[in-house]
């Protein structure tokens, strides 16, 4: 049995596992809806959007570039953070502010305007929508920074929030939008640049956080089962962590040469 | 027809995409690898197409800012004529990109502006650290501690300063990091797993524009 | 002493104005780049790892090259990729360049760095080829991995890949001996690392600490951290370069970054005290 047929196997048994705890605490979901602790991140996007329309200005938008776009690893951040634009939308609408959304792909920019027009139209104000509420910057790396950049030190937003898959943009965004004198709510699962986001912004979603914003704000209970179900997988993997150890100080490696890839 | 405008038809086609690259990569069906393997090169060239759906985005909030003279409306006539210079001389000679003119544009321009926005980088990376690397906490202390070390690990002077700087800032990345990353790796991807499934099963519908 | 406001000026040290910051940074990094400080440089175990792995691949053995390089990394990556190349042709090794990120890769690989190459006698197509890049990230890298042929007709020099005698027994990537990254490593190493190719990787100094991972558990055999790997490694293949050049000021911005957050903790904690 060659190792690359014994990579596929544990993949697969891996897959499998997930995905059946997630299908069960879905179901599970449905009969009793599940809590999940305070995100201070996403509890903190009221208080920021109501800050900008006290001081009369808009709130900033942006999910990050993401290197390629949806079809892409990132993919998932981009639609988390789309998840977490439906919300901003929402209150944005309901406190008569003014969003400026920015997105580096292209593919992104019909489900964005969408995404935002339908928040408005919930909240009774599709006169808000504006042809350049959503704005499409560049798909190039450092095109989208000088252009996010320039628009953060012209227009000046009080809430600058941050989400989706960032890369070596993620520290001049913040920087610059602790400049111009933002609240800054950012998240990434980005894990080279979640650093950079503690450092520089007021909240932080982390890791993995970013996929539960979506269900935090929507508080649907298929979502929220999800994130039940990705917390037992983490035990699961606690689990074989401490097992590996064990097995390895005792030199038995049947479970590491399954997992090795 | 009236099928096509559903919600149903474009999560038919996600479900099935999605399965059909999964089983591909699980299981050798020459079938499955062959018509997986279209369906990649599709998405390719559907994203490079979204390309013109994101320049129509760009003309429509240039040609407001030009309409209504908003700031500085000039860089958006600027911006428009180096779309369009770019576009022609790209399109020029008898390979697209091999034009003289356009690589001059592309190295002078694209080439000398890139790293530069990029090292921009160190100023804000300065000003971050100086804000926010303050001992107010005991976590934040031997966080500051952490990050010191392993700069001077890393920096040859540190090494001239004391040699004790490699093994511990070796270590420090070796160890306390790593552990730290592999746990964000590993959240990330069973994050991603549960999207993934949720998107496939249909309940996660966000790049259903609006999804509800 | 004179108290300059009420916070005075300890209190005042936590506080200094981002442009002071900046322009003293640009003071003391031209320092170094005008005057070379010649500060000696050690060689770390990572950096070693990745020479030894190289140095472990038999002769006449084909490199799968991942020349990631985009203008505004060529600073940091350029370096690697000029020095790991060149141990690669000083081992006779063949080396098949491939970019699946970066756009520009190929244009810089070609016009940046086989221009500062010895290629000791190999040619073109047979010792070394540049098959350009594929764009689909993930996805192209898996096409390219399971079959070559289905996914390249013609190289980056529009040579048909029959031409090529380099290419000829080369399938999928369990074809190769020896897998060279730079750049970002998560999707390759997905992609590529269960044929089990001995796996080195040179990355950006942000992005490193994601690798240590993979280099911890053995997938990764050696890693270049950053611009300081490059120097090292220049150093190892004795062909000193951008990187070593670079290491003094890398140094002073090093002491100057930390100057400046002793100088802010002291402002912060004066002002901490006064308070209370």
């Amino acid at each position: 049995m060659t190792q690359q047929f014994i990579v596929r196997i544990s993949q697969f048994v891996f897959l499998v596992l997930i995905s059946s705890i997630t299908l069960f605490c879905i179901r599970q979901a449905k009969i009793r809806t599940p809590s999940i602790r305070k995100l201070a991140a996403l509890e903190a996007i009221d208080d920021a959007i109501g800050r900008a329309i006290e001081t009369a200005r808009p709130i900033h938008f942006t999910v990050g570039w993401g290197w390629g776009g949806l079809y892409t690893a990132d993919g998932p951040q981009i639609i988390a953070g789309l998840s977490v634009l439906s919300r901003v939308a929402e209150q944005v609408a309901k406190m008569n502010g003014r969003l400026i959304a920015t997105f580096p792909q292209p593919e992104v920019i019909p489900i964005a305007e969408e995404t935002v027009r339908q928040a408005y139209a919930s909240q009774n104000r599709p006169d808000l929508y504006k042809d350049d509420t959503v704005r499409f910057v560049s798909p190039l790396q450092y095109s989208y920074v000088s252009g996010v950049i320039g628009l953060l030190l012209r227009e000046r937003p009080a809430a600058n929030i941050l989400i989706g898959p960032y890369w070596s943009e993620a520290l001049m965004f913040a920087e610059v939008g602790n400049t111009v004198g933002a609240i800054q709510i950012a998240g990434t699962a980005k894990s080279a640049q979640i650093p950079f986001f503690v450092a520089a912004c007021d909240y932080c979603l982390i890791g993995e956080e970013i996929f539960a914003a979506g269900a935090y704000v929507s508080k649907d209970p298929t979502q929220l089962g999800t994130i039940v179900a990705q917390d037992w997988s983490r035990l699961i993997m606690i689990g074989l962590i401490l097992l590996g150890s064990v097995l390895a100080m005792i030199k038995v490696d049947w479970l590491t040469q399954f997992l090795k890839m | 027809m009236s099928f096509l405008k559903r919600r149903e038809f474009p999560l038919a086609v996600t479900a099935f995409v999605g399965f059909l690259m999964l089983f591909e990569y699980y299981f050798v069906v020459k079938a499955a690898s062959d018509l997986a393997i279209q369906i990649r090169n599709w998405a390719v060239i559907l994203a490079t197409f979204a390309l013109g759906v994101g320049t129509i985005n760009l003309m429509v909030v240039w040609g407001k800012d030009i309409r209504g003279k908003k700031g500085r409306w000039y860089l958006s006539i600027w911006g428009i004529f180096m779309f369009f210079a770019m576009v022609v001389t790209g399109l020029l000679g008898p390979v697209i990109g091999t034009d003289p003119s356009f690589v001059w544009i592309y190295n002078n321009v694209n080439l000398a502006l890139d790293p530069t926005m990029y090292a921009l980088n160190a100023f804000f990376i300065t000003s971050a650290t100086y804000r926010a690397f303050r001992t107010r906490s005991k976590e934040a202390a031997v966080l500051l501690l952490a990050g010191c070390l392993v700069m001077l690990r890393n920096a040859p002077i540190g090494l001239v300063l004391w040699s004790g700087f490699e093994p511990v800032g070796s270590w420090i990345m070796n160890v306390p990091n790593t552990a730290g990353f592999r746990a964000i790796m590993i959240g990330g991807a069973i994050g991603l797993v549960a999207t993934g499934l949720r998107t496939l099963l249909g309940r996660e519908r966000g790049y259903l524009a609006g999804g509800k | 002493m004179i108290d300059l406001s009420e916070k005075g000026f300890l209190g005042r040290l936590a506080d200094v104005d981002k442009r002071i910051l900046y322009v003293v940074l640009v003071v003391m990094l031209s320092i170094p780049i005008l005057s070379p400080l010649g500060l000696p440089l050690t060689l770390g175990k990572e950096t070693k790892d990745t020479y030894d792995t190289i140095g472990r691949v038999p002769e006449g053995s084909t490199v799968l090259f991942l020349a990631e390089i985009a203008a505004y990394l060529f600073p940091e990556l350029g370096p690697q990729v000029i020095a790991i190349s060149q141990h690669c042709f000083n081992r006779n090794l063949k080396v098949v360049y491939v970019s699946f990120r970066q756009v520009e890769g190929p244009t810089i690989l070609e016009s940046l760095v086989l221009s500062k190459l010895d290629f000791r006698g190999a040619k073109y197509g047979e010792g070394y080829v540049d098959l350009g890049y594929f764009a689909g990230l993930e996805v192209s890298m898996a096409a390219f991995a399971s079959d070559i042929y289905a996914l390249v007709k013609e190289d980056y020099r529009k040579n048909s890949l029959d031409k090529l005698p380099i290419m000829k027994n080369l399938k999928t990537a369990k074809d190769f001996q020896l897998l060279v990254i730079i750049g970002v490593a998560d999707e390759p190493v997905r992609q590529f690392g269960r044929f089990g190719i001995p796996t080195v990787v040179g990355t950006y100094a942000v992005v490193a600490p994601e690798v240590y991972p993979f280099y911890a558990a053995g997938q990764v055999k050696g890693i270049l951290v950053g611009i300081r790997g490059a120097a090292e490694y220049e150093l190892l293949v004795k062909k000193p370069g951008l990187a070593v050049a670079s290491m003094d000021a890398i140094s002073v911005s090093h002491v100057l970054v930390l100057v400046l957050i002793v100088i802010g903790n002291v402002g912060y904690l004066y002002e901490r005290r006064r308070k209370k």
